[in-house]
């Protein structure tokens, strides 16, 4: 028969169209798969361990003029002095002593007891978990007297700290963050929810330490400094929330964002 | 073991949203049908369009098709072009949740390669691949030392390779001190 040579399997042959044509269309099946597969939301938008995205909105230049520079003359005086980067290295010291290998690297402490590690941006529920069980551990001393290793070099917490919530909270979460870590970025969400969910209480505390990857993030020191100079003039947890809110992260943060940021706090 | 734990967390954060599942599961359907049916399209078409055959006739032949065993034994070029579109669906879903997570991947080039080398791969052996037969070459692959067979396994370990890559940068939970 005329079609049997066309009609045996695997012979490969056919329509001259069928195979680019198959091809175009798997191609472009794949492409708008990648593209348009997943998130259906802004392509600018990061997760956040699927607990809603946080947009980091397309970072335009900032230029300042002489007159807004003069509003936060303290501030740029203070940033300017380098007054606070003995600070920013010893929390970095800290840090690297109690076993932080990179960021967010958070440490929950169970007053006189246990410590627990938390290695980068864990999810809500993660941290929930070790805050619930520290909690009990606080509430019983079951783990009172405790050996913890490296953990146990971490700093104790002092009124110098900056701390968000009651300083004398049965269970602390020392965190030690790079401003310019895109991990940091989103477990700084992640610690606000757990502060509002679990600080009201007075049982739970938030500490905050530097821990500027200088190596990654060069930008990152300066702008930890710039968080002390804001703690000077009592905003270091509002300009802490607001460099992390805007920061594009990957050390790609404006340098005149944290004179912006001052401003618009009504820093001076 | 470190690259198990890679592995699950990397599957747990992806395919925790039933959407990644789906794109996985829509990629994988597509390649393998266009693998299994690409080179019988001409045999498929006159069966699909004869008016003497019954429509459960033409469904059962269009999955005959995929002739994973001939006579009992297992068929491998089969078996690789199914571990292709079942890998080739895992890394588009892979992707797309790295490519939306805004980050810098280093397993792009070999994703990619892993892909076009797939695409050289589809088509049986002994007909020659598809994308070479575009271009008049696909007798070619006759003269390689499996006949063609080495594009599909080039393939798997690329698309394994850049699987591990990918899953290993959305396991990522911190930046790292150099």
């Amino acid at each position: 028969m005329e079609n049997e040579e066309n009609n045996t399997i695997n012979s490969g042959q056919g329509s001259p169209w069928a195979v680019p044509g198959a091809i175009l269309i798997s191609g472009i099946l794949i492409a708008g798969a990648v593209i348009y597969g997943g998130d259906s939301k802004n392509n600018n938008a990061m997760e956040n361990n699927g607990q809603g995205n946080v947009a980091v909105k397309q970072q335009e230049a900032i230029t300042l003029s002489e007159k807004d520079l003069k509003k936060v003359a303290n501030f740029q005086e203070c940033l300017n002095s380098g007054k606070y980067a003995a600070r920013v290295s010893e929390n970095l010291a800290d840090g690297t002593a109690s076993g932080g290998q990179g960021t967010p690297w958070s440490i929950v402490v169970v007053e006189g007891g246990a410590k627990y590690p938390i290695n980068g941006a864990l999810p809500y529920a993660q941290v929930k978990a070790v805050l619930d069980k520290a909690l009990t551990e606080a509430k019983d001393g079951s783990t009172k007297g405790q050996s913890n290793g490296a953990l146990d070099s971490v700093a104790k917490v002092t009124k110098d700290d900056h701390v968000l919530g009651n300083i004398n909270a049965p269970v602390k979460i020392i965190e030690f963050s790079d401003p310019e870590c895109p991990f940091c970025k989103r477990f700084h969400i992640t610690m606000e929810e757990i502060i509002s969910n679990y600080g009201k209480g007075g049982q739970v505390a938030w500490v905050y330490r530097h821990f500027p990857l200088d190596s990654l993030h060069p930008k990152a020191r300066k702008e930890a400094e710039a968080l002390e100079c804001a703690g000077e003039q009592g905003k270091f947890w509002e300009y802490t929330s607001k460099i992390y809110e805007v920061t594009p992260s990957n050390n790609r943060l404006d340098p005149n964002q944290l004179y912006k940021i001052a401003i618009d706090l009504g820093l001076n | 073991m470190k690259i198990i734990s890679i592995l699950r967390e990397a599957i747990k954060e992806v395919f925790s949203k039933k959407r990644y599942i789906l794109l996985a599961l829509s990629v994988f359907f597509v390649v393998l049908f266009l693998a299994f049916w690409l080179p019988n399209l001409a045999l498929l078409s006159s069966f699909f369009l004869s008016k003497n055959i019954g429509f459960f006739e033409k469904l059962s032949f269009s999955f005959s098709v995929f002739n994973l065993f001939d006579n009992g034994k297992l068929e491998l070029s089969s078996l690789m072009l199914f571990l292709e579109s079942l890998l080739f669906g895992l890394n588009v879903a892979l992707f797309s949740f790295y490519y939306k997570k805004r980050k810098k991947y280093v397993g792009g080039t070999a994703s990619i390669g892993g892909m076009m080398a797939g695409l050289l791969g589809i088509g049986c052996a002994s007909c020659g691949s598809v994308l070479l037969s575009l271009f008049g070459f696909s007798g070619a692959v006759l003269f390689l030392p499996f006949k063609g067979e080495e594009f599909n396994v080039l393939s798997i370990v690329l698309l394994l390779i850049s699987s591990y890559v990918l899953m290993k940068r959305i396991s990522e939970k911190s930046c790292k001190i150099q």
